[in-house]
């Protein structure tokens, strides 16, 4: 069966995605020695941030070079093999690719890519892009892995360095490394609109960061509640908006 | 008259991993350094090396301060680690990870100044990355150390990249003092 005749005959009710994933991973391996569009399906009961992901996730399973259609001005080149992607901005307007990734087309596709360009230190990572994609395409619902869960927290900080991060994940962060909290909780203790705060979680979970263990267990973190001076807090959360504002960061709520 | 208040972060790392060029990225004076030739080309290939400290500020409006103190990075100065420490709101740990070996330097730093980490806050900033090691590897040895530490990739040239550093300092100091909130009411 190929792409096409799978797409044709495809009827988004009769299949599971469990199905539809296992079937297009086996169109997708077949159809990339006939040197055409690896995929190529309607979209289903998928969100658009489902969809991209999941085209990621089968870029990893194949060995060449592939690309990511479906961003206007954006060319999206994936190396499965170095786990790293090139991003290439052709649009006249806009020079920022994160800001792109915000407008796709209603097909996002899955392409070989016949002429991919060299990889360059320019490039990022898999993570990055999967961190971006959930940044600009949650529009405020956390992924079906994670929508039935009340709280948060964090396995581990992911690496918003190389993620590229705003000031405000730094704080979401901080707060569910040292303690697990409900989306609300989340948006009280920040000031974040919930739509940041889910995005931020979708994109801890893609990343692996988020945990899976519904029991949450203390850690010994830096900043524990117990073993900072009341004192010496008090005078710093003082200071705080006065060193934001000098330093140019993101102003936040003054909930906490 | 109110009394001016300040807050101080040290800058730490091995020779070379960028401590001094961090300072002068966010600091509103010229840094002072104290600078010396390096007679220890075998940790670093630079020409010069810090020996005392490294300082620089920003100033903040009614007279408060941020200090930024940079470490010696040799080990024979560690006797100064302890002497800026002290009072210390959070650790900036940098780390050059094409050193010959990242995983002993992580474990010096995290050892040297465990006290103000667990009594304050601290960040890894790795602002070279190595062939054989990766930033999560780091963050593993700090969880084997018993420290849930925030590692991040970075460049300190650029001044974004080390507000970061002090952001998640800030951050996590703040976060820690969060108490959730009873609800005032609730309805059904």
């Amino acid at each position: 069966m190929t792409a096409l005749s799978f797409a044709k005959s495809f009827q988004p009710d009769n299949f599971s995605n469990a199905e539809i994933a296992a079937r297009v991973a086996v169109i997708s391996s077949n159809v990339v020695a006939e040197n055409v569009q690896i995929e190529d399906l309607p979209m289903a009961r998928q969100s658009t941030l489902e969809r991209a992901l999941d085209l990621l996730e089968q870029s990893t399973r194949i060995k060449c070079p592939t690309e990511l259609d479906g961003f206007d001005g954006l060319k999206i080149y994936l190396y499965a093999q170095e786990q790293k992607v090139l991003v290439e901005t052709c649009s006249i307007n806009e020079k920022n690719w994160h800001r792109l990734l915000r407008a796709p087309k209603d097909h996002l596709r899955l392409m070989r890519a016949l002429c991919a360009p060299e990889l360059t230190s320019n490039a990022s990572t898999l993570d990055a892009l999967r961190w971006q994609l959930t940044a600009s395409l949650s529009q405020g619902t956390l992924l079906p892995s994670i929508a039935g869960r009340r709280k948060f927290h964090l396995a581990h900080w992911p690496d918003l360095g190389a993620l590229g991060c705003k000031a405000s994940h730094v704080r979401i962060a901080a707060l569910l490394v040292a303690r697990e909290c409900s989306v609300m909780e989340i948006t009280y203790a920040t000031g974040l609109h919930a739509e940041e705060v889910i995005a931020f979680l979708n994109g801890c979970y893609v990343v692996g960061c988020l945990s899976l263990d519904t029991r949450f267990v203390q850690r010994t973190t830096a900043a524990s509640t117990h073993e900072v001076s009341n004192t010496r807090l008090g005078g710093f959360v003082g200071m705080l908006h006065k060193l934001r504002a000098a330093l140019s960061l993101t102003p936040r709520s003054s909930a906490v | 008259v109110s009394a001016r208040r300040e807050i101080k972060i040290i800058i730490t790392g091995p020779m070379g991993a960028g401590k001094t060029t961090a300072i002068a990225a966010v600091s509103d004076v010229e840094p002072i350094k104290t600078e010396a030739v390096n007679n220890d080309l075998v940790g670093h290939a630079k020409a010069q090396t810090t020996v005392a400290m490294d300082y620089g500020e920003v100033q903040l409006a009614d007279g408060d301060r941020l200090r930024l103190y940079g470490t010696p990075g040799q080990g024979r100065f560690n006797f100064m680690w302890d002497i800026l420490a002290k009072g210390a709101l959070g650790v900036i740990i940098l780390l050059d990870l094409t050193r010959p070996d990242p995983k002993a330097d992580i474990k010096t730093y995290l050892q040297d100044f465990a006290e103000v980490i667990r009594s304050s806050s601290a960040v890894i900033g790795v602002s070279r990355a190595g062939d054989n090691i990766s930033s999560a590897m780091i963050a593993q040895v700090a969880a084997e150390m018993g420290f849930a530490i925030p590692v991040f990739r970075v460049d300190v040239r650029k001044r974004d990249d080390v507000l970061l550093l002090l952001e998640t300092l800030f951050s996590q100091v703040e976060m820690s003092a969060y108490e959730p909130a009873e609800p005032i009411a609730a309805y059904g």
